[in-house]
């Protein structure tokens, strides 16, 4: 896709697994949204390509535009733009006339029940918190029965414990809905939470594109690297509570976590963000620490980071980690490739970067 | 030990306090300072801290915020 406007340009190519969500990521006028828009049919870019499991949308080379009515593109805005003089019933049933007589899809009942929005039926939109104008929003949409949902930052207007509110809903629909979903973000946190494939744009341009877990690990990714909440994402799997000790065991490929006590059930996948900042190192098997996780490491590579900091990438198991140390410390340790470590991580670290509690369906 | 974390302060327990899940445990410097560590309940239990123990609060650079007075 190319299109330029005064003083700037996109020119992005990327392919995403359906179904599943990928994330296009990146800082405010990196193009993100006009990458959105052209595949909605919104924006006619001067050349492009958009092509959905094989139904091609928009080859401007070819001389096909689909309109945007037709594109079943089901789109959610930052900001609801729900009808106001409508209540929230009829909103929701504008979708469901949209949708093609023959589509295949989520009904009514489903859709409220998913969203929990049977109580709102009645209201209209300025009754209705932020939180809630966006569900009835994604009610909207999805009841049109798309072959793709578009979302375009759709918890930014929205204050943190409304974000926490309507995370959960969309984490639903991504797993009762086939329908693959591009979602468009700066919020590292939803991406953790959503993302199966990401797309990190800046200036116009794709940077990289990837499965979330394999480009969280990158030490040369700066717009994540730099991060100060950079870290590898792990997916784990609950494998035991241990409420007297306040900790449950998580389980990864090749390894094993203790973080605070979770509520989730046995089994359960759950994404963790391991932050490099919260990883520190060992050369000799440690004793006598508070540190709770010590996870045998071979040293891959080092990266210079910020000033004086070093990135270092480590083979644990089958996963891969971060951990950000001071050149100080490479240089008094020795660290060098190839070598066997500990990498140490407190699970009292992760009481912030563990993914909240799934509200209850 | 051999260890990446930069600041390795040591000092006597002076007070260990068991919340939920973690511990806030106060570390009396020489100078007389005191650092608070937030860390799980199990290793408290693990390392059998109480207060009068010997021990370190051993900082990762990175994490020390700076204050000009």
């Amino acid at each position: 896709m190319r299109h330029r406007f005064p003083g700037f340009a996109l020119d992005a190519a990327f392919a995403s697994p359906t179904p599943g969500v990928t994330a296009v990521f990146g800082p405010s006028g990196c193009g993100k949204s006009t990458l959105l828009a052209a595949v909605a049919g919104l924006l006619r870019p001067e050349a492009g390509r958009v092509a959905l499991d094989g139904t091609v949308l928009l080859d401007t080379a070819a001389g096909v535009d689909t309109p945007a009515e037709r594109r079943r593109c089901g789109v959610v805005f930052q900001d609801s733009r729900l009808f106001p003089h409508l209540s929230v019933d009829t909103n929701l049933r504008y979708g469901l006339r949209r949708a093609p007589r023959d589509a295949n899809g989520a009904g009514f009942e489903e859709v409220v029940d998913l969203l929990g929005v049977a109580h709102l039926l009645s209201r209209r939109p300025a009754a209705l918190s932020g939180g809630e104008r966006q569900r009835v929003a994604l009610g909207r949409a999805l009841l049109s029965r798309p072959r793709l949902l578009l979302m375009d930052e759709p918890l930014a207007a929205l204050d943190a414990p409304r974000r926490a509110e309507v995370l959960p809903f969309l984490a639903r629909v991504r797993d009762r809905f086939r329908a693959p979903i591009l979602y468009v973000t700066h919020a590292l946190d939803e991406v953790d939470r959503l993302a199966d494939h990401l797309v990190l744009m800046e200036a116009g341009r794709v940077l990289a594109a990837g499965p979330a877990e394999a480009l969280s690990t990158r030490a040369d990714l700066p717009l994540l690297a730099a991060r100060r909440d950079a870290g590898a994402l792990l997916s784990c799997a609950v494998l035991e509570h241990h409420p007297a000790r306040g900790l449950t065991h998580l389980g990864f490929p090749g390894g094993e976590l203790l973080v605070p006590l979770r509520e989730d059930a046995p089994g359960v996948r759950l994404r963790v963000r391991v932050r490099a900042r919260d990883v520190s190192i060992a050369t000799e098997e440690p004793r006598g620490l508070s540190v709770q996780n010590v996870l045998p490491a071979m040293l891959e590579s080092l990266s210079p980071a910020a000033p004086h900091e070093a990135m270092l990438r480590l083979r644990v198991g089958e996963a891969t980690l971060l951990a950000r140390v001071t050149e100080d410390a490479v240089a008094r340790l020795a660290l060098r490739p190839g070598q066997r470590l500990w990498a140490l991580v407190k699970s009292a670290a992760f009481a912030a970067t563990t993914p909240a509690q799934e509200a209850p369906p | 030990m051999r260890l990446s974390a930069r600041n390795v302060l040591a000092g006597k327990v002076v007070a260990v306090t068991k919340g939920q899940t973690t511990a806030h445990v106060r570390i009396e410097l020489s100078g007389g300072a005191v650092v608070t560590a937030s860390i799980t309940n199990e290793a408290v239990d693990s390392l059998e801290l109480k207060v009068g123990d010997e021990a370190s609060a051993i900082i990762k650079a990175s994490d020390v915020i700076v204050g000009k007075a």
